[in-house]
């Protein structure tokens, strides 16, 4: 057999083997090497200049500093870290700043196994699960095992967590003499989805990240799909039905919590709660909903390791 | 003690202890694969490291020559940011200039223990401050448009304290 008939049935099984994802191919002679000048900067210039743009005294980082620094940014500076400019904000989207995060402050004593975490968070679990789903896990993962972080699930979360976010779903449920409300909001519309969350087909044009795929199936996890929820839940003795208006369909929810009040009840022995509601771009409060005595109430973000068992739980009631 | 000279990229020669030279990854490798251990006249050449930056390199490898090498299970370790040692802090007393340019030299030179330094004085720098403090701080331009930067506030919203 000649050498492109030989590649040519090593193009035909590449696409058979990859479903036809693989959208371009090239003969080995149609494949050359040129030498291409590096245009980046070398640490040979004095002081400040490698550091920086040619412009307006504007520092332009090179990508691998910022990419060593990020390394070490703590769990609770991520945020302001990828606010900085977009450069550091997609540096905090890398898988290698996840696993880092990961490394650093929840591998167990064994690196194998750490006690702290539940068999899902565990290292052998999340290794294998794509960028989005690795990033949800180490979070979590974070908040069993990061001091600070902890200390602030125990602290609680207050219902400043809820305002502006839209309401995606409500139910009750009955627990002996007590009614559960749970709330469900999120800071995103229903349905705006990333793309990548729908195209689970992309086209792939390299073959090196094909034969990635081919030796290590990621996890078939895309991300959580809580990803932005919070969760209120309202336990009182008497019912108080959610407003009509407010029960659309999740792809016509489009109610925003504008303002929460907690308030002492007038005997002063329990404490009564409202919510706000405003139609999504208006101000104007449309619905109110009043719990004139509240048992207790919780406010769970999708962080919190909470919020996945009673998200099971209370669903299937 | 055997010695080594080192060239930085403006041609000044740095005549130095080889085992200090040899905590950087990249001049051992260059001293070994080459041969040049032996040569008592052979330059090494730095081109991506001037003569300023070099010295305060030699310096900080001077001190540091007994630390122990970091393992691979120190890797794994957590990577505190507030264990600088006051020696430390003092040789990073710098303009951002040539705290940056350490980086860049650490990096070159694969001297962990220096980029582990640096970089986490640079993560110091940006605690406790507002993205917009950190940019004026480093005098960095705000690229994002309100809603890119809406998007990655709600990203990584688990951070806030409210």
């Amino acid at each position: 057999m000649s050498f492109d008939a030989d590649c040519d049935e090593f193009i035909q099984q590449k696409l058979f083997r990859t479903r036809g994802k693989c959208a371009i191919y090239a003969r080995q002679s149609e494949v050359y090497v040129a030498v291409k000048q590096k245009s980046t900067f070398r640490a040979t210039a004095p002081t400040l200049a490698m550091a920086e743009g040619n412009n307006n005294n504007v520092i332009n980082m090179r990508h691998d500093i910022w990419f060593h620094i990020s390394m070490h940014i703590d769990p609770e500076d991520v945020q302001t870290f990828a606010l900085i400019c977009k450069q550091t904000a997609r540096l905090v989207a890398l898988r290698a700043f996840w696993r880092n995060l990961y490394r650093r402050h929840c591998t167990g004593a064994t690196a194998a196994w750490n006690l702290v975490l539940p068999a899902e968070l565990q290292l052998e679990q999340i290794r294998k699960c794509d960028t989005r789903a690795l990033r949800s896990l180490v979070l979590e993962a974070l908040f069993h095992c990061y001091r600070p972080l902890r200390v602030r699930l125990q602290l609680g979360y207050n219902l400043d967590w809820l305002l502006n976010r839209i309401l995606i779903s409500s139910w009750q449920t009955q627990d002996q003499c007590l009614w559960i409300m749970c709330y469900k909001f999120s800071n995103r519309l229903p349905h705006v989805q990333d793309e990548s969350e729908t195209d689970t087909s992309e086209v792939v044009n390299d073959w090196e990240s094909l034969a990635e795929n081919d030796t290590a199936k990621l996890a078939p996890t895309l991300g959580n799909p809580n990803e932005g929820v919070v969760m209120l839940i309202v336990q009182c003795r008497h019912v108080v039905p959610t407003a009509n208006q407010l029960s659309y369909s999740r792809q016509q929810a489009r109610y925003r919590l504008r303002a929460t009040r907690e308030l002492l009840c007038t005997d002063m022995r329990a404490t009564k709660l409202e919510l706000d509601f405003a139609e999504d771009g208006c101000q104007n409060v449309s619905v109110t909903i009043k719990y004139a005595r509240i048992e207790k109430y919780k406010v769970l973000p999708w962080w919190h390791p909470d919020f996945q068992r009673l998200n099971k739980t209370l669903a299937s009631y | 003690m055997p010695s080594i000279k080192l060239q930085s990229s403006d041609e000044e020669i740095f005549d130095t202890d080889i085992q200090i030279a040899k905590c950087s990854g990249t001049i051992k490798t260059m001293l070994e694969d080459c041969g040049m251990e032996d040569d008592e006249n052979a330059i090494v050449p730095l081109p991506n490291v001037n003569s300023t930056i070099l010295r305060k390199v030699l310096t900080w490898a001077h001190y540091h020559k007994d630390d122990p090498q970091p393992t691979e299970d120190d890797e794994s370790k957590e990577k505190r940011t507030d264990d600088i040692i006051s020696w430390d802090a003092d040789f990073l007393k710098v303009d951002q200039g040539t705290l940056f340019e350490l980086i860049l030299a650490a990096n070159y030179l694969d001297i962990k223990g220096l980029l582990e330094l640096t970089c986490k004085t640079v993560a110091n720098m940006i605690k406790g401050k507002t993205p917009e403090e950190i940019r004026k701080t480093f005098n960095i331009k705000k690229d994002f448009t309100p809603a890119e930067e809406e998007q990655v506030r709600k990203e990584n919203e688990w951070c806030e304290e409210k």
